[in-house]
């Protein structure tokens, strides 16, 4: 190698650690050896930068190069056996690709049969192999908040033509990957199938949110359910039941439904449903209400902003 | 063959979680046989040009298995080429000359 390291990699000898590292970086996407498979020169010379940043990559090693005590001698990384001296060996080795001669047989009959052969031949040699698992395969199901909330079964049709049956659980969240044993890629020469992923995705309902396995809703009630209190009904992911309101009812309270959020779980206790109420006026005050509270409000007046005094 | 721990000692910045996933992507693929040491010296070898792409030159993973696909051609046509030219030197040297002097007429 050359005896500047930093003549080596282009660089001053002022370079911060991240020119040099980009420097590198920039050298070894043209160097590589597994990227110029057999041009001997690139080899060269992509040991001589692994050299000299094996030295300059290392702020200890640069300082010490830099105060003299070492030389550019001895940083030559451990002969590396690359990709390129196995590969090039031909098709007995499982990543042998020669579908880029599919074309050639179109050009004439010697032509294909040429190339038919290497095609054979590398099917042929990779029959002998040890059996490999198969990939896995990923996929993604976008489903309802209601069949999220209770568990559905879903069967989906594949690319190729196949169809998978998905059970998904009660109370998935999105995000949430359901793994199919064995439903993933075949395997090569008598090696098991991978496994597919299923990535869920729940879309939002306008009426329900949810909280972990409870069931979140905002019930709208009039002015003199709040007051009065009463019966009325609640729409639950289980569907629509009856619930009592108290009189005398705040706006924002929440009432809890025992038991009608999304159903217990392997590891987790049945959820709620959260009631949220939600006080609505009548949209046009009529007289005799606006008489009514008038003269309520001369006898029963209260305060609710006493905290909110002096507050700017 | 050597295991999946000694890939992770053989190559420098390799962690045993990140070899799984490109075991997982296909990136390599290690037999199955015999458990816990199924690595082979080309999937040794590939596994450390999967970490030169990804670590010494930055590339991102999308990248990765486009790279990887089009040096396993490249290497499949020098393969073929190499093969072919063997065939020719096989011939007799009249035969040779013939070859040359057509595929040099083409050029």
């Amino acid at each position: 190698m050359s005896s500047d390291p930093y003549k080596t990699l282009g660089v001053t000898t002022k370079a911060s650690d991240k020119e040099i590292k980009s420097a590198y970086r920039k050298l070894a996407k043209d160097l590589h050896p597994d990227l110029n498979p057999g041009d001997s020169a690139a080899e060269d010379r992509f040991k001589a930068i692994s050299a000299a940043y094996n030295l300059l990559g290392d702020k200890e090693k640069r300082a010490r190069f830099d105060a003299g005590e070492i030389d550019a001698s001895g940083m030559e990384a451990p002969q590396q056996q690359y990709y390129h001296s196995h590969a090039d060996s031909g098709p007995e080795h499982q990543y042998y690709d020669s579908s880029g001669f599919g074309d050639f047989s179109d050009e004439s009959d010697l032509f294909a049969e040429l190339f038919a052969r290497a095609q054979a031949q590398s099917a042929r040699d990779k029959a002998s192999q040890p059996p490999r698992r198969g990939f896995d395969a990923q996929y993604h199901l976008k489903i309802d908040f209601l069949e999220a909330a209770l568990g559905a079964k879903r069967r989906v049709t594949l690319p190729d033509g196949s169809t998978l049956d998905i059970k998904v659980p009660a109370g998935i969240e999105s995000g949430k990957k359901i793994r199919l044993k064995g439903k993933g890629m075949p395997g090569f020469n008598g090696g098991p199938k991978g496994d597919a992923y299923v990535t869920i995705e729940v879309a939002p309902h306008k009426t329900f949110q949810r909280k972990g396995r409870d069931i979140l809703l905002e019930l709208p009630i009039t002015l003199d359910e709040a007051i009065l209190g009463g019966k009325v009904s609640v729409p639950t992911i289980h569907g629509p039941i009856k619930m009592n309101i108290p009189s005398g009812a705040r706006n924002g309270q929440t009432l809890r439904l025992k038991g009608k959020g999304i159903a217990a779980g392997k590891n987790s206790r049945p959820g709620n449903q959260l009631v949220s109420l939600k006080v609505v006026m009548p949209e046009k005050i009529d007289k005799e209400l606006h008489d009514f509270i008038k003269s309520w409000q001369e006898k029963n007046s209260y305060s609710v902003r006493q905290d909110k005094e002096g507050a700017s | 063959m050597v295991s999946e721990r000694e890939v992770i000692s053989l190559v420098q910045g390799l962690t045993i979680r990140r070899l799984r996933v490109w075991v997982k992507q296909g990136w390599v693929v290690p037999a199955l046989k015999p458990p816990g040491h199924n690595f082979s010296e080309i999937d040794l070898a590939r596994v450390r040009l999967i970490a030169q792409l990804k670590i010494d030159m930055a590339l991102n993973d999308e990248a990765i298995p486009i790279v990887l696909s089009l040096i396993d051609q490249v290497h499949g046509l020098r393969y073929e080429l190499r093969s072919l030219a063997r065939a020719v030197e096989a011939q007799q040297e009249s035969v040779q000359r013939e070859i040359l002097k057509s595929k040099n007429r083409r050029d």
